[in-house]
C-alpha cells in the first residue's frame, strides 16, 4: 500500500498539466447541438494534435499507449484542469474504438480508428430498445442476410446524439432461432443509410441528445459485421473489459468540486429560519459533512480500483459498486443543493445560481437508470461478487 | 500508487488471521465475556505474541517498524474476529509515549506487560489533560487485569495506573458485554507520563475506523453465507431481489468504508495535508457501515437474528460502541465542513469559517 508517485510519473503529471493549461478552450462548450458537436470534435483535435488522442488506446493503432496510472494521473490532471468532457466524441473514443480495436479486421481499423482519434468523425450508440432497456439481450432489431448486405429493420432508443452522428455502433439480431444472447450481431452503421429516420426525445428537463431511430429496409454492407455473425454479444461484453475505471477519476473531481460550490453556497445562504446560515443548521451540514466523506471515498475507491485492475488485468464486480455509489452520491448532492437552496428551490435555470440546483436534482435522476440501472448494479453486486444465486 | 496490500502486507494479514482464528476464534470469546478476567490473563499475551501491540514501534526497540496502513490492516482482522481488550488505548499509548521518548513505557505497552484503557471526554466540553485528566471522561475497556488507562482529550493526553483509579471509576453497564463501561470525574493519580500530541485524534480515528471496517465485513459475509444456504420458498432466499439488494448495500458500504481507511492510514504515513480531514471522514464512513451493515445482518437471519444464540448482536454491539469513540457523525460531519481536502474540496479562506 503506497501512495507516492514516482519520479517519471511527477514529470508525466507536470507535463499533462503543461499542455492542459496552455490548450484547454476558454469560451463554453455552445449549447446549440451542431456548435457542440463541432466544439467537441475541435477540442478532440486539438488533443490529437497534442499527441494526447486515445490515452489508453495502443499506440499501433494511433493511441498513446499510457500504463494505468498514466491514464489515472491524465484524468485527474484533466478535471483539474476543468477541461470539457468529452461530449459527442463518448462513443467513439470508449465503445466504438475500443470495440474495433479488440475485434475488428484490419480494413475496419484502417477506415474508422485514425478518424475517431482526430475528431473527424461522431458515433452513436445502438444498443437499447423500447423493448428492450435492461434485458438487452431481448433485442429484436431483425437484421436478414440479402446477398452481400444485411437489411435491417426495427427500432433503436436512448441514442444520444443520433441526429448528430456519422457511425452507429449497431446490435441487430441476425439469427432469430438461436437463445437470446446468441444470434446478436455487432455492425458498424452508416448513419446516412436511406431507411434511417432519426427523431429526438425531448427529457424531462428540456434537453433532446437522445433520440428514437427507425430501420426501414436500412442496408448495412456484410463487411461492417465486426467479429463474426452471432457473436455481437460477447464483442460487445469484451468492450467492457478495455475500460479500467480511470476516467472515473474526472467524474469524482467534478462531483468534488460540485461539493465544494454546495459548501460555499451553505455558508452564504440563510437557513429556513432567515437568521443563521444554511451551514448553521443541524442537518444540512451533516448531509454536507457526509457527501464531503462520500465523495473522498470515491477517490480512494477508484484507486483501489485500479489498483486492482493492474493486478489482475481486468475490471471485476467492484466497478458496479464505484458505479452505483457515484450515481446515489450525485443524487445526494442535488438534493441536498436543493434543500440549502430553500426557498428558491423553486426555480428551474440551469444558469442561474439558485436555479441550477433543482434543475440539476431532476437531471441526477438520469444517474440510476442511465449504463445500467441501480437495481441491475445491485443484482450484478450481489451476484458476481457475493456469490448470490440469481432469481 | 497503489492502495491494495503487497506481498508482505498480505501475509501479515494472513498470518494474523490465521493466529486469531486459530487462539481466538469467535466461539471461545463467549467463556471469555462471562468471566472477564481470564481474557487478560489468557487472551492478551497472546495477541501480544502475535506483535499486535509492537507493529508500529521502531525496529531499533524490537519492533515491526511498520506504518499505520500495516496496523490499519490487523485491526480490521481484529474486527472481523471480535477480539476483545483494549486495543486502541493500547496501541494509541504505545504510540504516543514511543513518539515522545518515553522508552520503557512504550516497551511495556508494546510487548504486554501493560495495557491501557481508553477514556475520552463524557458530555464534559472542558474535559482536558492539564497533564492529569481534569472533568468528566467515560472509560472504555478497564476490566480487571487491566493495567492503565490513557486519557484522551483534545491534543492532550496522559498514561494513569488503574490500580490509582479503583475507588473512582463508577461501574456502568456497556453496550457491549465483552468492553466494561466506566465513568470517572476528576482523575485523582499523577499521570506516569502525559504528552501532546496534534496526530492523536486522527490516528485513533484511523484505528477505529479500520476495527469498524473489519466488523463491518464480517457481518456483510455472515449475510452472503446465510442468503446462499437459508432456503424457503423453495430457494435460497438470497435469490429474492429485496435480499440480494440488502446484501448488495452492505457491500458497498464495506468497499467504500475500507478504501477510504486504507487511504486515511496512507495520508497519515505520508504526513500529507489532509490527513486529519481522511480520517475523520474514514471513521464516519465505517461507523455507519459497522452499524447498518451490523443491524442489516440481523434482518437477514431473520427470528434467529435476534436472538442471543448468534453473534450477529455481538458485531453489532460492538460497532454501536465504537461509533463513539474519537468522534461520532455529529463531531465528525463539523470537522468535516470546516476542514479542507485535498482533490477539489478546498474551503476559501476568506472569509474564515469560525470552528
Amino acid at each position: 500500500m503506497d501512495l507516492t508517485w514516482t519520479a517519471a510519473q511527477q514529470e508525466f503529471r507536470e507535463e499533462v498539466r503543461t499542455w492542459l493549461a496552455e490548450h484547454v478552450p476558454k469560451e463554453p462548450r455552445p449549447e446549440d447541438k451542431a456548435a457542440g458537436n463541432a466544439f467537441d470534435l475541435a477540442w478532440q483535435r486539438a488533443q490529437f494534435d497534442g499527441g494526447w488522442a486515445g490515452i489508453s488506446w495502443p499506440t499501433q493503432f494511433g493511441g498513446r499507449g499510457l500504463d494505468l496510472i498514466e491514464q489515472l494521473i491524465w484524468h485527474e490532471e484533466y478535471a483539474l484542469a476543468g477541461a470539457p468532457d468529452v461530449g459527442t466524441c463518448l462513443v467513439g473514443l470508449t465503445q466504438a474504438g475500443p470495440t474495433l480495436i479488440l475485434t475488428g479486421d484490419t480494413e475496419q481499423q484502417n477506415q474508422h480508428l485514425l478518424p475517431i482519434l482526430r475528431g473527424e468523425v461522431t458515433w452513436c450508440q445502438g444498443f437499447s430498445e423500447p423493448e428492450a432497456g435492461s434485458d438487452l439481450a431481448s433485442l429484436r432489431t431483425r437484421a436478414a442476410i440479402d446477398g452481400d448486405d444485411l437489411v435491417i429493420n426495427g427500432r433503436k432508443i436512448w441514442t444520444s446524439y443520433g441526429d448528430l452522428a456519422d457511425y452507429q455502433e449497431l446490435l441487430v439480431r441476425t439469427d432469430p432461432d438461436a437463445p437470446r444472447h446468441h444470434g446478436i450481431s455487432w455492425v458498424i452503421c452508416d448513419m446516412r443509410a436511406p431507411g434511417i429516420d432519426v427523431r429526438p426525445i425531448e427529457t424531462l428537463h428540456g434537453e433532446r441528445h437522445f433520440c428514437e431511430i427507425t430501420y426501414d429496409n436500412v442496408r448495412v454492407p456484410l463487411r461492417n459485421v465486426v467479429g463474426k455473425l452471432g457473436e455481437g454479444w460477447s464483442v460487445a461484453t469484451a468492450t467492457l473489459s478495455f475500460e479500467r475505471g480511470t476516467a472515473f477519476m474526472a467524474d469524482q473531481i467534478r462531483l468534488a468540486r460540485r461539493v465544494d460550490d454546495l459548501t460555499e453556497m451553505a455558508r452564504r445562504t440563510p437557513a429556513a429560519d432567515g437568521r443563521r446560515r444554511a451551514i448553521d443548521d443541524d442537518d444540512i451540514a451533516h448531509r454536507l459533512g457526509r457527501i464531503r466523506a462520500e465523495v473522498a471515498a470515491l477517490r480512494a475507491m477508484t484507486y483501489a480500483n485500479v489498483s486492482r485492475v493492474g493486478r489482475q488485468d481486468r475490471p471485476g464486480a467492484e466497478s458496479s459498486i464505484i458505479r452505483l455509489y457515484y450515481s446515489e452520491a450525485w443524487q445526494r448532492l442535488y438534493r441536498l443543493g436543493v434543500a440549502i437552496a430553500g426557498d428558491a428551490a423553486v426555480q428551474f435555470d440551469r444558469h442561474d445560481p439558485d436555479g441550477q440546483w433543482p434543475w440539476e436534482n431532476l437531471n441526477s435522476l438520469r444517474a440510476t437508470i442511465a449504463a445500467g440501472t441501480k437495481d441491475i448494479q445491485r443484482n450484478i453486486i450481489g451476484e458476481r461478487l457475493l456469490g448470490l444465486p440469481r432469481e | 500508487m497503489d492502495l491494495l496490500p503487497d506481498e508482505d502486507q498480505a501475509h501479515l494479514v494472513s498470518t494474523f488471521r490465521g493466529l486469531l482464528e486459530d487462539k481466538l476464534p469467535v466461539s471461545r470469546l463467549r467463556e471469555f465475556a462471562a468471566a472477564r478476567a481470564d481474557f487478560m490473563v489468557e487472551g492478551w499475551p497472546l495477541l501480544a505474541d502475535m506483535g499486535l501491540f509492537s507493529l508500529m514501534l521502531g525496529e531499533d526497540k524490537g519492533g515491526a517498524g511498520l506504518g499505520v496502513a500495516d496496523q490499519a490492516l490487523v485491526f480490521r482482522e481484529i474486527g472481523r474476529h471480535l477480539t476483545p481488550g483494549p486495543l486502541i488505548g493500547t496501541v494509541l499509548g504505545g504510540y504516543l509515549t514511543a513518539a515522545d521518548g518515553h522508552d520503557d513505557v512504550s516497551a511495556q505497552l508494546a510487548f504486554g506487560t501493560w495495557s491501557a484503557a481508553l477514556a475520552e471526554p463524557f458530555r464534559d466540553p472542558n474535559a482536558r489533560i492539564e497533564p492529569a485528566p481534569t472533568g468528566s471522561f467515560r472509560v472504555l475497556g478497564a476490566a480487571t487485569g487491566v493495567t492503565h488507562v490513557l486519557f484522551c482529550a483534545g491534543a492532550g493526553w496522559a498514561l494513569v495506573s488503574a490500580p490509582a483509579l479503583v475507588d473512582v471509576l463508577d461501574r456502568k453497564t456497556g453496550i457491549d458485554p465483552a468492553v466494561p463501561l466506566h465513568l470517572v470525574s476528576d482523575c485523582p493519580a499523577e499521570p506516569v507520563v502525559s504528552g501532546r500530541s496534534p496526530h492523536m485524534t486522527t490516528l485513533g480515528r484511523v484505528l477505529t475506523a479500520a476495527w469498524l471496517c473489519g466488523l463491518a465485513e464480517a457481518t456483510r459475509d455472515q449475510s452472503a453465507n446465510h442468503a446462499s444456504s437459508r432456503r424457503q420458498f423453495g430457494k435460497p432466499i438470497g435469490a429474492f431481489q429485496a435480499v440480494k439488494h440488502r446484501c448488495a448495500d452492505m457491500a458497498v458500504r464495506v468497499e467504500a468504508a475500507w478504501a477510504q481507511t486504507a487511504y486515511a492510514a496512507l495520508a497519515f504515513d505520508h504526513n500529507l495535508a489532509d490527513m486529519g480531514f481522511q480520517a475523520a471522514a474514514a471513521k464516519l464512513l465505517a461507523a455507519d457501515a459497522a452499524v447498518t451493515n451490523g443491524a442489516d445482518n440481523i434482518q437477514n437471519h431473520g427470528g434467529m437474528g435476534f436472538t442471543a444464540d448468534l453473534d450477529a448482536h455481538l458485531y453489532l454491539r460492538r460497532a454501536c460502541l465504537l461509533e463513539h469513540v474519537f468522534g461520532a457523525a455529529p463531531t465528525l460531519c463539523d470537522y468535516l465542513v470546516s476542514t479542507p481536502a485535498s482533490g477539489s474540496m478546498r474551503l476559501q479562506e476568506d472569509p474564515p469559517y469560525g470552528y
